[in-house]
């Protein structure tokens, strides 16, 4: 067998997981992403666990953190920033000691998986955005900050050009783009339609009726006029492939969730006649990873309960923040960021990437290997298709939270 | 460990065996010969109990982009059915669109050992196999779905020798970690994309100008050239459309003696006669396939109740999103490679369509003589969930139950149904070629599907029932690779399974293309999509099965 | 014997599943049965006997009636499934209250959580207190709302009042939060306060009577002037049985829409009497 090329390393600190820089062997290069750079300055030596501050060695660690499980009523395992081998692990243990279980960004996902489960979605994969999309709308503020590569690697003027021709345009719809989006845009002409994002469920209705002729009578919504309205409704139309891009974290104005379902109103009516589809712009945190193995493991996408051998599920009640209040025992997982657990009543038990700073010392604190960087794993990227392989990049001895996950597990099976 | 099963009533056809009563010793997981002189640590007595290989699902979508976003959409599936297991076994749910712990737990309460998830996406193949892993008790194959990404229609339309899509396919069947090719409604997801929403069998399609016709024979030549041992597999074009039995004739006499498995026969076997233009096209069907040994056939039977379909087919599923109960849908445009559509739908004895299909499948099933080229398959879950599958064995093998279930259709179906008049009834050694022998073959599984020394021991142990439903639903014991794993139809162990694989050779000059087309049209690098043996099943890798070599015969 | 009488021990601690607890199935049991009756509190199993006292109940009904005392927001589901009969809760229930109910009557002496009445289709639904958010609303993934039933709450009500309602009457005493009425499909809803932003929006058919003028209806409803069909005065007075502030004989401003959803509900605010 011919000698394997060596494996190319997505970046994990972003639901895009770019593979277009990340080499074994390379220098910490990270292409002027400011994301990626924060996510490399992690360093690999975490100071080892720690009980209440004091240094111990990390079966001491587990024990403990298996006491304090075994003891507990009502455990949520939160955070849950990890790659799919540390949601395997962090889905068995809550199983056996009856947790909560929720991903740090769910209310972002769960804008987009409430309308889904409701309704359905129209939904395209970044390489269609990249590859046959002729007009791309973005929908609210523009993502770049928590997407940074997301126009240099999708949609800019010097991709080759759309399959089956067409030329690329842009449209910005609600808010205007930054700066360096518009850099990285290139020369694709560029339109930008403000608004009043806190009522974009009203502003894409509206657009729904002007593509569907249905009559409605209002002058302007949300800011803007009808005549614009109509410009933008006729430009969508002339789409041969549009994508509506969003990103759901920054619908923050109350229930997003309900602009969704109006975008999607407004997608469907569009493939009556031309092709267009959301591209939602998720995942940050292995997100969507969460949602994928939840979902296959359990058929529920997180805001889930392991409880007296049944499982259950409830997005309103279920949700970390929600569950904080009612918990007596929270499993911090992070191990992509430097990101420490909420303000909680209780303790702690932190799996975190090394370096994290805490308010107060964790009842135990584990630092874990960031998944990318000190071990192998997998991920989801934002769109939900396609998984990346990551691979180790730098020599470390921080243990894979799912190492630890298990092994507490099979600390609580004796 | 040597353990001895002492009077088992044996059905293994691929040994001419039909009941005959005799031991059957098994060693580290596979079947023996009866070693002389030695003694088993074990002897287990099955009085006389019949006794089959593991029963194998060639079409099952259990896994994968589209299967999880089922259950995602059908939250009410996993309300209704909760499954939580023994401690230890992981609870689960659901009943059309099971989790991954459930789907291994129930097909192993009914003997079934090896299933294949048919559509995977080479964009989502990590996915498919992520979740594989997590499937236990049963082993698992995947088909990669070709034939509507923009690679391979680009080869052809550059009118590319035969050779270099050969070397595309193979490429992209190692790097998938697939047991085969499937191609779904040829060209149709791609021209959807470009919004065209019909696309028949010798149309042009959008841009690239090439006929659903000109995608299948290039891939049916790649799948038999490469010596994929699994015939490739079709998914036809208008599916579910009234008239697409004359696509699937076409389909049959186009593929002009290459081998072609055609999949879900039923829901392309619709004739457009009658009031409603809508009509059985089963027999034309069936006897083409009985002409035509280079020809195979699963038939997707409906099962009457809620479902959820789950499907490449963009087209076809945007085309029926209409009919969506409950009225929610999904529908994903998806990396230059395929798409997925998943709609939920309840199939109704009391509607005439749907009567009429329940008929269609059955009459395929008992009008195409050759046990060994007809699968029983639901199309799980597109026709009915795969725990029915007991059921329609039944309706197979006993024709007093199928007259009473018959008696309850729609008067119109009723009428345009030629099932009364089918006398036949499977043998329970038909049934063991339908579900294992004959599945084995035609995946190249050499040592599944019988009970040969060799094979693995996957042992199921049935008590002979005249109720063929109740038999087949709750085998007395099955027994995955010599370990016994469910006992009276409840799962006893849990066990992993594996992961088959081919892994046809090719020309690494096609790297250079496909290097090229991936970092222009998908974003990514080809190594980035390419899955390492490694990646398999928690790091235990494949179980890789040989392809042909020129000179052996298909 | 026709009921029973379970008066919670402790108001606070981990949240009980009530989903077994329905007025048919205890008045059958025996007390040594209802005692040992599995209930989920958090993450443990634990025996009805250790969570609530037992005492007969009220007598005088002629169906199967449960009475719940010292009721607090740690119960969910209570009614979940109930077909019929009476539950009489004194104090406050949890989520999922009357949850996919189908007959029968509950009443709360005080509020309710999240999420009650989802999934109902038939029965009587009384909270004299204030109804948390998603009264009404269709639980994870289904497509509609309540689909019948009568549901009324004497105090306020959250946001989402009868989100995608399909049949039945939600009637309100106080206020109601954001988004009322979003995207029904039919039925009625009925708010005597001020209602949040968004009433009606996306809604498709059916009718929200207010009593109070709202601060901005959605961009899709059209003003159509006056209502002053004879079917006004017959609803109202139907409807004032059960909630009283609806008595009168006015007419109302009506308003047609959501038309950006290409809907043809109406939203009819009550002249002041
Ligand atoms: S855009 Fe995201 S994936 Fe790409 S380099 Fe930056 S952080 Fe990493
Ligand atoms: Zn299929």
């Amino acid at each position: 067998m011919a000698e394997e090329p060596a494996a190319p390393v997505a970046c994990p600190f972003c639901g895009l997981a770019c593979d277009d820089f990340f080499d074994l062997g390379d220098d910490l290069d990270s292409k002027g992403c400011g994301l990626a750079a924060e996510g490399l300055a992690i360093p690999a030596e975490g100071g080892g666990p720690r009980l209440a501050g004091g240094a111990v060695a990390l079966d001491q660690a587990v024990t403990a953190a298996a006491k304090l499980l075994r003891g507990s009523a009502a455990p949520l395992i939160a955070g849950l920033g990890s790659d799919v081998d540390g949601l395997r692990a962090a889905l068995a243990l809550a199983e056996r000691v009856g947790a909560t279980v929720d991903h740090l960004a769910s209310d972002g996902l769960f804008r987009n998986l409430s309308v889904l489960r409701r309704k359905g979605m129209i939904a395209l994969t970044l390489g269609e955005l990249r590859s046959r999309c002729d007009l791309l709308v973005v929908i609210g503020a523009d993502p770049r900050p928590g997407f940074p590569r997301f126009y240099q690697r999708w949609f800019n003027a010097s991709l080759p050009a759309p399959i089956g021709g067409g030329t690329r345009r842009v449209l910005f719809l609600g808010a205007e783009p930054l700066p360096e989006t518009r850099a990285d845009l290139g020369e694709i002409p560029i339109a930008v339609v403000p608004g009043e994002i806190s009522r974009l469920a009203e502003l894409a209705l509206g657009l729904r009726s002007l593509v569907a002729g249905d009559y409605f009578s209002a002058g302007s919504i949300a800011g803007v006029s009808r005549n614009v309205l109509t410009d933008v409704a006729q430009r969508l139309g002339a789409a041969r492939f549009g994508a509506a891009a969003w990103a759901a974290e920054a619908f923050t104005f109350p229930h997003g969730d309900i602009a969704v379902s109006a975008l999607l109103d407004l997608i469907r009516a569009l493939n009556r006649t031309t092709r267009f589809g959301a591209v939602p712009l998720t995942g940050r945190d292995n997100g969507m990873g969460a949602v994928q193995v939840a979902t296959w493991q359990t058929g529920y996408p997180l805001r889930l309960a392991f409880e007296a051998g049944t499982l259950r599920h409830d997005p309103t009640h279920l949700s970390w923040r929600y569950r904080l209040a009612q918990a007596d025992l929270l499993v911090w997982l992070s191990s992509f960021r430097r990101e420490p657990p909420p303000p909680f009543d209780g303790p702690v038990i932190a799996l975190t990437a090394p370096g994290t700073a805490f308010a107060a010392p964790p009842a135990v604190c584990i630092p874990v290997g960031v998944p990318g960087l000190d071990h192998a794993g997998d991920v989801f990227r934002s769109d939900g298709v396609v998984a990346l392989r990551l691979a180790r990049r730098r020599p470390s001895t921080l243990p894979r939270a799912a190492e630890v996950l298990q092994a507490m597990n099979e600390a609580l099976a004796c | 460990m040597l353990t001895r099963f002492t009077d088992a009533k044996v059905f293994d056809p691929l040994h001419g065996e039909v009941g005959q009563r005799r031991d059957l010793w098994v060693a580290d997981g596979r079947i023996v010969a009866p070693p002389p002189g030695a003694a088993a640590a074990e002897t287990i007595d099955l009085g006389g109990a019949v006794v089959m290989a593991g029963a194998i699902d060639l079409h099952s979508h259990i896994a994968g982009g589209k299967v999880n976003l089922a259950r995602l959409l059908f939250a009410e599936d996993h309300e209704h059915h909760p499954s939580c297991e023994p401690h230890g076994f992981r609870c689960g749910g659901g009943l059309v669109t099971p989790s991954t712990f459930t789907t291994g737990y129930r097909y192993a309460e009914m003997g079934y050992t090896v299933v294949v998830e048919p559509a995977m996406l080479a964009s989502n193949a990590r996915h498919a196999h992520l979740e594989m892993a997590d499937i236990p008790n049963i082993d698992t194959a995947a088909y990669v779905v070709l034939g509507n990404d923009d690679f391979l229609l680009q080869l052809i339309a550059d009118g590319a020798p035969q050779g270099q899509i050969n070397d595309a396919i193979a490429w992209l069947v190692g790097a998938s970690q697939a047991i085969g090719v499937k191609v779904v409604n040829p060209g149709g997801i791609n021209a959807f994309k470009f919004n065209q929403r019909r696309l028949d069998l010798d149309e042009a399609g959008p841009y690239y100008g090439a006929t659903p016709r000109r995608v299948l024979s290039a891939l049916a030549q790649a799948v038999f050239e490469l010596g994929i041992p699994h015939p490739l597999h079709v998914h036809g074009c208008n599916l579910g459309v009234p008239g697409s039995v004359d696509t699937s004739l076409a389909t049959i006499a186009g593929a002009e003696g290459r081998p072609i498995h055609l999949t879900h026969l039923q829901f392309h076997a619709y004739g457009t006669e009658g009031d409603r233009k809508f009509s059985s096209g089963a027999a034309r069907l069936a006897e083409a396939v009985n002409a035509n040994p280079n020809i195979s056939v699963d038939v997707g039977q409906i099962i009457f109740g809620q479902t959820i379909t789950a499907s490449g087919d963009t087209m076809s599923q945007y085309r029926h999103s209409g009919h969506a109960k409950p009225g929610k849908w999904i529908l994903m445009d998806i990396e230059c490679d395929a798409g997925c559509g998943v709609v939920p739908f309840r199939y109704r004895d009391k509607s005439f369509v749907n009567a009429l299909q329940w008929a269609i499948g059955l009459e395929l099933l008992l009008l195409i003589e050759d046990p060994w080229r007809v699968f029983l398959t639901t199309d799980h879950p597109n026709g009915g969930p795969f725990t029915c599958y007991p059921r329609v064995i039944r309706l197979l093998m006993d024709k007093d139950f199928r007259d009473e279930q018959f008696a309850d259709l729609h008067p119109a179906a009723r009428r345009a149904s030629i099932l009364p008049s089918i006398r036949r009834e499977y043998s329970l050694a038909e049934i063991a070629v339908l579900t294992r022998a004959a599945p084995a073959r035609i995946l190249g599984l050499r040592d599944r599907g019988h009970l040969g020394p060799g094979a693995a021991a996957d042992l199921v142990v049935y008590r002979d029932q005249s109720d063929r439903e109740a038999m087949f639903q709750h085998p007395t014991a099955v027994y995955k690779d010599g370990r016994l794993i469910a006992r009276d139809g409840r799962v006893v162990a849990r066990v992993e399974g594996s992961t088959h694989v081919v892994r046809p050779a090719y020309d690494r000059g096609i790297e250079a293309r496909l290097a090229r087309h991936f970092a222009d049209r998908i974003g990514l690098r080809a190594e980035s999509f390419r899955i390492a043996e490694g990646e398999l099943r928690g790091g235990r890798g494949a179980v890789i099965h040989a392809c042909r070599t020129s000179g052996d015969s298909p | 014997m026709t009921g029973w009488r379970l008066v919670l021990k402790q108001p606070t601690g981990p949240r009980i599943d009530m989903a077994p607890v329905l007025p048919q199935r205890l008045s059958a049991l025996a007390a040594a049965e209802i005692r040992a009756l599995p209930l989920t509190c958090g993450n443990r199993l634990r025996p009805l006997g250790a969570l609530f006292d037992e005492e007969p109940g009220d007598q005088s009904g002629d169906g199967p009636t449960l009475a719940i005392g010292a009721a607090t927001a740690r119960l969910d589901n209570l009614g979940r499934d109930m077909a019929g009969g009476t539950l009489a809760v004194e104090g406050d229930t949890g989520a999922f209250l009357g949850r996919r109910m189908a007959g029968g009557t509950i009443t709360v002496t005080g509020s309710c959580g999240a999420h009650a009445a989802a999934g109902m289709t038939g029965g009587t639904l009384r909270v004299a207190g204030s109804a948390g958010d998603f009264l009404g609303a269709p639980a994870v993934g289904e497509v509609t709302g309540m689909a019948g039933g009568l549901v009324v709450i004497g105090g306020d009500a959250g946001d989402r009042v009868g989100e995608r309602l399909r049949r039945g009457s939600i009637l309100i005493g106080g206020g109601a939060g954001a988004y009322c009425g979003v995207a029904m499909i039919a039925g009625t809803i009925a708010v005597a306060g001020i209602c949040g932003d968004g009433p009606g929006f996306a809604m498709r058919r059916g009718s929200i009577i207010l009593g109070t003028v709202p601060k901005r209806l959605p961009v899709g409803f059209a003003d159509s002037g006056r209502y002053s069909l004879p079917f006004l005065p017959l609803l109202r007075r139907h409807l004032a049985r059960h909630a009283a502030w609806l008595a009168g004989s006015g007419g109302a401003d009506r308003w047609l829409g959501d038309l950006t959803a290409g809907g043809r509900g109406e939203i009819l605010c009550l002249d002041r009497d």
